[in-house]
């Protein structure tokens, strides 16, 4: 395996995955802050689509996107905002008399969603440094 | 890893709701405040409002507190002749204030400024977890 550890394919989904998490924290966060904002639209991320992320970390050279990093000095142009996932209007509820479609408790369910779920990949991530380490005997 | 992004505009958030806050105390404050002048006109309720805001540095939208504008409904009208601020007929006008309204108005300030308040602690939360992974 070549370069970084972090582009073995486990430890990238999850990268991935947290990125995603934490663009979409981004999105509801915006939703909340705007409660009270008359004409504004609930929004949300579209959900990342589990077998293109499969299909990306079977062949490692086209997971990351953008330009591919063939040389160590080379800078990769991934990034994560909310745009490049896509973030799409999801009214939670039918929008009240002055326009806005956000439902505190919708949102508030959400937001704790991704924070369970980002444990979880943050979780996964360390458990898979710990095995690495385990097998190269660095206990 | 933005979760610095989030922070920010859950703190907007916030300032918009407490910059709500205010004006609600002044309409309160101010509920029977009667004009200085016999039969002038007395406070006039204000109503906050707030707006949305792309911020582009940040790639999202965040909330701003707008210029409260005034309520323009009709004065409370009292029979009072005794009152120096009445007019001829004796009748003093008092503010266009309903306690009620302004209490309500309070509660959804007060829910929606928890409501940021826990996005907050949850982006925190995220961030902290990503930290302690250098711990690991």
């Amino acid at each position: 395996m070549a370069g970084n550890i972090s582009d073995m394919p486990l430890l990238a989904m999850l990268k991935q995955r947290m990125s995603w998490l934490s663009a979409r924290q981004n999105v509801l966060a915006q939703n909340v802050a705007n409660v009270d904002t008359p004409g504004y639209a609930a929004r949300d991320l579209k959900p990342i689509d589990f077998a293109d992320i499969l299909k990306g970390a079977t062949t490692p050279s086209q997971f990351t996107g953008g330009m591919s990093v063939t040389d160590p000095r080379h800078i990769s142009l991934t990034q994560s905002h909310a745009s490049d996932y896509g973030d799409f209007a999801s009214p939670d509820v039918e929008a009240n008399p002055s326009g806005n479609s956000v439902s505190l408790e919708q949102e508030m369910i959400r937001v704790s969603d991704t924070q369970a779920e980002y444990q979880a990949a943050s979780n996964l991530y360390a458990k898979a440094i710990s095995m690495m380490k385990t097998a190269i005997g660095g206990a | 890893m933005d979760f610095t992004t989030s922070l920010i505009v859950a703190a907007s958030g916030m300032r918009a709701q407490s910059d709500r806050m205010r004006v609600i105390a002044e309409n309160i404050a101010n509920a029977n405040s009667t004009s200085p002048t016999p039969g002038g006109d007395p406070y006039r309720r204000k109503i906050a409002t707030v707006k949305s805001e792309f911020d582009r540095e940040l790639n999202a939208t965040l909330v701003t507190p707008g210029k409260p504008v005034s309520d323009n409904s009709e004065f409370r009208l009292q029979y009072d002749p005794g009152n120096p601020n009445a007019d001829t007929k004796g009748y003093v006008k008092l503010p266009n204030v309903n306690s009620l309204v302004e209490i309500m108005d309070m509660r959804e300030a007060q829910r929606s400024y928890e409501a940021d308040l826990t996005v907050m602690d949850a982006s925190k939360s995220m961030l902290t977890r990503t930290v302690d992974l250098l711990r690991k």
